[in-house]
């Protein structure tokens, strides 16, 4: 069983297309990265999954243990840093709940802000406040839609590694949109590359290197430089039409 | 922010044009030198004080205080639940929004009468006019918060099966509140207006009361100790209200919700 499974999902906003064609499926355990330019669909694409959106036609089966994390945080103001993982959980709390949640604050380097008003946080600790809601119910399929978009590089590169020792532990499918072909190569093991509006799916790529991911590895530089030549012959392609 | 010192200024700097009234009264009551007409701050204050020493002052201040106080308490009981209500559904925001429309146009003052025929001179028709006069800030302020409410927000809490009342206090009650605020402050200020017309119409205690009873007896003094408390604890009421600002931090600092 797919966690999750769209077929021939097709949607739109007012008429003009976003996503034509889509055929996709999740298994457990598997990061999976959608590779693309803006205004692509992407991230309509991760909300149709989150059921936020039903789409224009289609199928969508989908894992009811999901949770996601959007481009921007999205906290609560009025809640500390702590109070706004807990609401991730969407359930009344039981004990062990706050220590989990605080743990998980801690792994993603937030140790010690756990009452912090989470409006003084700066955008990285917000962002990873946000990761770990959406990390807090352990949910089997997480979507995460940029999330570490407009952070420096020390931070991204810091919390992709945290990111990649939480999910070794807890192995759920992971859905990830990202416009970094380096993100991508890091975190996913097959890479779906989409063109621009109406979003397709014109090349699906695996990653084969191996774990844990070394930036300057060898296999790691391939997946890159093969990712980089898929868009490149888009773009290509796009001149030639 | 603003340094201590400069605060502090600033507070003091809102007192000036208060001294300044005071001058115009003392200046103004020494050249009419009549009693009747405008007698001056220390015959007010004499008048004051042995108001308050018979108790008299007193009850009325407490007497008016209490009416506002249930008045508006019932006011936020009924208006701050419609007003999330009709913000957040289209279609009870289109049922009622003729009928209160219509409500809001007519003065409390100008139902005072027909309370009084229905209610009687108890403190029900008073406490009714305070709940009618602070009832309508509090629900269309407490509308526009809920209705403003970032729609990013809302989908957090549709992510995380928030629904109906759970959605409401955990995501739309706390983005309304500032605006909930306003609009009590500005139906605390409305109330308590109401209520010293109401009053001056139909009561024998009370801020209001007292200013009718000093006019029969010609005590220009008394009014004008009467007017005082009016403002002085009308000032108090709105200082209560805007102190729940404080529950509010993250509007002050401007920050953005996403």
């Amino acid at each position: 069983m797919s966690l999750l499974c769209l077929r021939d999902v097709t949607h739109g906003f007012d008429g003009l297309p976003v996503l034509a064609g889509i055929d996709l499926s999740l298994e457990g355990g598997e990061t999976v990265a959608l590779l693309g330019p803006s205004g692509c669909g992407k991230t309509t694409l991760l909300r149709l999954a989150a059921g936020l959106l039903s789409p224009d036609s289609g199928q969508i089966t989908c894992t009811p243990r999901i949770s996601m994390a959007f481009q921007e945080s999205r906290l609560l103001p009025w809640r500390d840093c702590l109070d706004n993982v807990l609401l991730g959980l969407a359930r009344r709390l039981v004990p062990g709940d706050r220590e989990y949640a605080r743990n998980l604050l801690a792994e993603l380097g937030l140790d010690g802000f756990e009452r912090y008003p989470s409006y003084a946080l700066s955008g990285g600790m917000a962002h990873r406040t946000s990761l770990a809601r959406a990390l807090v119910s352990r949910p089997e399929l997480i979507l995460l839609d940029e999330p570490l978009t407009g952070m420096d590089f020390f931070g991204r590169t810091d919390l992709q590694d945290r990111l990649v020792r939480l999910w070794h532990e807890e192995k759920p499918g992971v859905l990830l949109v990202t416009h970094d072909p380096d993100e991508a190569v890091f975190l996913a093991d097959r890479i779906l590359v989409f063109s621009s509006r109406p979003g397709r799916m014109i090349a699906q790529i695996r990653n084969d290197a191996g774990r844990p991911r070394v930036r300057t590895g060898k296999t790691f530089l391939a997946a890159r430089a093969a990712i980089l030549a898929v868009l490149a012959n888009t773009a290509a392609e796009r001149e030639r039409n | 922010m603003p340094k201590r010192k400069t605060v502090f200024y600033r507070r003091l700097s809102g007192l000036m044009p208060l001294l300044l009234l005071l001058l115009c009264w003392i200046y103004f009551s020494c050249r009419v030198h009549n009693d009747l007409l405008l007698p001056g701050p220390s015959r007010v204050w004499r008048a004051g004080l042995a108001l308050w020493h018979d108790g008299r002052l007193w009850t009325d201040l407490f007497v008016s205080m209490g009416r506002v106080g249930l008045g508006f308490l019932m006011a936020v009981t009924v208006g701050l639940p419609l007003g999330l209500l009709a913000g957040r559904s289209p279609g009870f925001a289109a049922v009622s929004r003729d009928l209160l429309n219509f409500l809001r146009q007519i003065p409390p003052v100008a139902l005072i009468p027909l309370f009084i025929l229905w209610l009687g001179l108890g403190e029900a028709p008073k406490v009714l006019v305070i709940f009618y006069a602070s009832f309508f800030p509090i629900l269309l302020s407490s509308e526009s918060g809920a209705r403003q409410v970032d729609l990013h927000l809302i989908e957090v809490g549709r992510l995380y099966r928030l629904r109906g009342f759970a959605m409401l206090r955990t995501i739309v009650l706390p983005s309304a509140l500032p605006s909930v605020i306003t609009g009590m402050r500005l139906g605390l200020g409305y109330g308590w207006r109401s209520l010293v017309i109401a009053e001056m119409l139909a009561a024998s205690r009370g801020l209001g009361a007292l200013i009718v009873e000093a006019r029969g007896y010609g005590r220009t003094d008394q009014i004008l100790v009467g007017i005082l408390m009016i403002g002085l604890a009308g000032t108090l009421l709105d200082l209560g209200i805007k102190a729940l600002e404080r529950f509010t931090p993250w509007v002050e600092r401007g920050e953005k919700t996403s």
